[in-house]
């Protein structure tokens, strides 16, 4: 089987499994359903149902579409997906992890700490020589961010819980 | 046309204070800058400085979006025609006799007709506007929930089915957007819905996060990902010794005036249907021009007027683009969505009723248009001199900058870290639509258009006791409804013909 195709119907699958997981365990779970409704369009689970029904029903027509070009021996419809090689996707990966573990720890440790350590790890994912040349950026790159956000827009930062 | 002239003086009158120039200033200098680093788009440029807009008044904060609006398309051309590399999608047609003219020793004359197309046709966009856009919002007046649902729906017909190559992907993102925005309370009966027992959900996701997360945060996994190619980036300007390379005579200009035109009418035309886009307005701006010139073989080999079609196109794309936005409340493109968050955080909700109540201010804005061209025109001339430099800011500073932008501009709103997870959430999210061929645009399109469409359609629905014959019983309503038929029936059509044209054309060899 050809392995675009291959993919392109693991993604139609995916996405009508997202839909029946939506329909059947998310809808009647994290939609409170109190009242008894008189019309449907008053339940306020209708529009989510709408939707789930549209995605669900396009994704049954995209698994149908590749399976023809399985039937037919046709390639895939072209999209404009990214290719991307290993090394890219595990900085990508690494990029990510980052900004995970920003959101997670920066009301613990405040920003000044969480950005000057995300953004010196992004730089060095980039770029592994002269580490102590992308710390001292990402510690300006703080400090700029930092005066400019707080003096001209007010804005005020996390200190971090573990200084409180 | 004496009250549009008198809502002009009012609106000149509201606008003409340095607040509202410097914005202008500031915005269309950042956007000519993040246009022409190659990686930077004008829709992450206008993402990123909306965060910087909540302290601002109404007209300034819009001022300073539509500044690095137009900014950010002209910017895009300048490296398209000087490293064959656009800085921004809508310059794509630019790069084939732009860059040509540059290895001529003609990149300063071809960067002026650039910049004079791009003002010239921004302008002449910007007075059409001006001239349909109060009429066309007195008829959007007379809209009740029934017509509301069907236009929401042909809007969402058309930007899903234009977005991407595959259109059940694109109309697949285009549900998702419609699902994502019910997160919180409903509408009608206030039920929570989706909020996983977090309190900060409870009025949904917040736009700001979600589309900085879709259009900047996504760019820049993607762009850290790719290894930066230091030397090849960079570029000059070489000014050729002869001063005919380096101007554009009137005898030129005069020549490419019809070709300007021509991309001033096709881009208005293509920017007032929401969703197509200045990429599409540019390259079908080039072909005619092509198919209409005496000399078409000179296309693609260096001809001054495939850079007036192209520049044209696109730049008329932008005013045209704010008549949708203005006068129904759907956004013409991806960064008219981005600005319609700008007017929602600040109170206003786009669409019929701001010319009823706020004329004023929708006319000061229509004058800062006018103003913003003059603008970038002027800082554009200076500007092309230092272009050599930005190219030569280094990707690997760059992208973590902008990361640090994105999570700071995030949680400035409500200083919430919750909005970072939903920035970090969506720029994963976004990434993956990306890379699995899903277009993200009309993700965020339906999620701004999703709750008004609920409520029309739901309100439509208790007008008829349940009947959706109410839909097709208005004359306006049944109209719209129409025109989602003959556009679902059109794009499948073209999508059709497009999958069997090599077909086609191989059976005839």
């Amino acid at each position: 089987m050809n392995a675009n195709l291959a993919r392109e119907l693991v993604i139609a699958a995916a996405v009508l499994v997202f839909a029946l997981v939506v329909q059947f365990i998310l809808i009647p779970t994290q939609i409170e359903q109190s009242v008894e409704y008189d019309l449907a369009s008053l339940s306020p689970a209708f529009f989510p149902e709408l939707a789930i029904l549209i995605i669900g029903g396009l994704s049954i027509l995209l698994i149908l579409s590749n399976i023809r070009h399985l039937v037919k021996g046709i390639p895939p419809e072209q999209t404009d997906e990214v290719s991307l090689t290993l090394s890219e996707e595990l900085r990508i990966g690494g990029a990510m992890a980052v900004s995970i573990v920003y959101y997670l720890v920066v009301d613990y440790l405040g920003f000044w700490i969480t950005n000057t350590v995300g953004v010196t790890i992004l730089l060095i994912i980039q770029d592994r020589r002269q580490i102590w040349r992308q710390i001292l950026i990402a510690a300006a790159t703080t400090l700029g961010i930092y005066l400019f956000f707080f003096f001209v827009m007010k804005v005020h930062f996390p200190i971090g819980k573990i200084f409180k | 046309m004496t009250s549009i002239v008198g809502n002009l003086l009012i609106g000149l009158n509201i606008i003409w204070t340095w607040e509202h120039l410097l914005a202008i200033v500031v915005g269309s200098t950042l956007g000519l800058v993040v246009g022409t680093i190659p990686g930077l788009t004008a829709t992450m440029a206008v993402a990123l400085i909306l965060p910087l807009t909540f302290d601002m008044d109404f007209v300034t904060s819009i001022m300073l979006l539509v500044g690095a609006y137009k900014g950010g398309i002209f910017g895009g051309s300048i490296t398209a025609i000087l490293l064959n590399t656009p800085g921004t999608p809508a310059s794509a047609a630019t790069v084939l006799d732009g860059y040509t003219l540059t290895k001529q020793g003609k990149g300063i004359k071809a960067l002026k007709m650039a910049k004079y197309s791009s003002c010239l046709a921004d302008f002449g966009s910007d007075l059409v506007l001006i001239a349909v856009a109060a009429p066309l919002a007195s008829v959007a007046l007379k809209f009740g929930p029934p017509e509301i649902a069907m236009l929401i729906m042909f809007s969402l017909t058309i930007i899903a089915g234009v977005a991407g190559k595959s259109i059940l992907k694109g109309l697949i993102s285009g549900a998702l957007g419609l699902l994502l925005a019910t997160v919180g309370l409903d509408p009608i009966m206030t039920t929570r819905r989706f909020v996983f027992d977090q309190a900060d959900l409870d009025s949904g996701l917040s736009l700001i996060p979600v589309l900085i997360g879709l259009f900047a945060l996504s760019e820049v996994f993607l762009q850290l990902g790719r290894k930066s190619k230091s030397k090849a980036d960079h570029f000059a300007i070489v000014h050729s010794k002869d001063p005919a390379d380096n101007r554009v005579s009137w005898r030129e200009f005069k020549r490419s005036l019809r070709t300007i035109l021509r991309g001033t009418a096709i881009g208005t035309g293509i920017g007032i249907i929401p969703g197509i886009g200045t990429g599409i307005a540019s390259f079908m701006s080039y072909g005619q021009a092509k198919r209409a010139s005496k000399y078409p073989e000179k296309f693609g080999r260096g001809a001054l007027e495939g850079i007036a079609a192209s520049e044209s196109g696109n730049s008329a794309v932008v005013g045209a683009t704010f008549i949708p936005l203005l006068t129904l409340g759907i956004p013409g493109d991806i960064i008219t969505a981005v600005i319609m968050g700008a007017f929602l955080i600040q109170g206003f909700i786009p669409g019929p009723l701001l010319f009823k109540d706020h004329a004023d201010l929708i006319y000061a804005i229509f004058v800062g248009f006018i103003i913003c061209d003059i603008v970038y025109f002027l800082i554009g001339s200076v500007f092309m001199k230092y272009a050599a430099y930005l190219s030569r800011v280094p990707r690997r500073l760059l992208f973590p900058i902008v990361f640090v932008f994105c999570i700071v501009g995030s949680y400035a709103i409500h200083h919430s870290v919750f909005d970072i997870g939903i920035l970090v959430a969506f720029g994963i999210i976004g990434f993956y639509m990306q890379k699995f061929g899903f277009a993200t645009a009309p993700l965020l399109i339906a999620f701004i258009l999703s709750p008004i469409g609920e409520t029309a359609v739901r309100q439509s629905l208790l007008m008829s006791s349940g009947s959706p014959l109410i839909f097709v019983n208005r004359p306006i309503s049944l109209g719209f409804f129409l025109l989602t038929l003959i556009t679902i029936a059109g794009i499948v059509r073209s999508h059709f013909r497009e999958k069997h044209q090599p077909l086609i054309k191989e059976e005839t060899k």
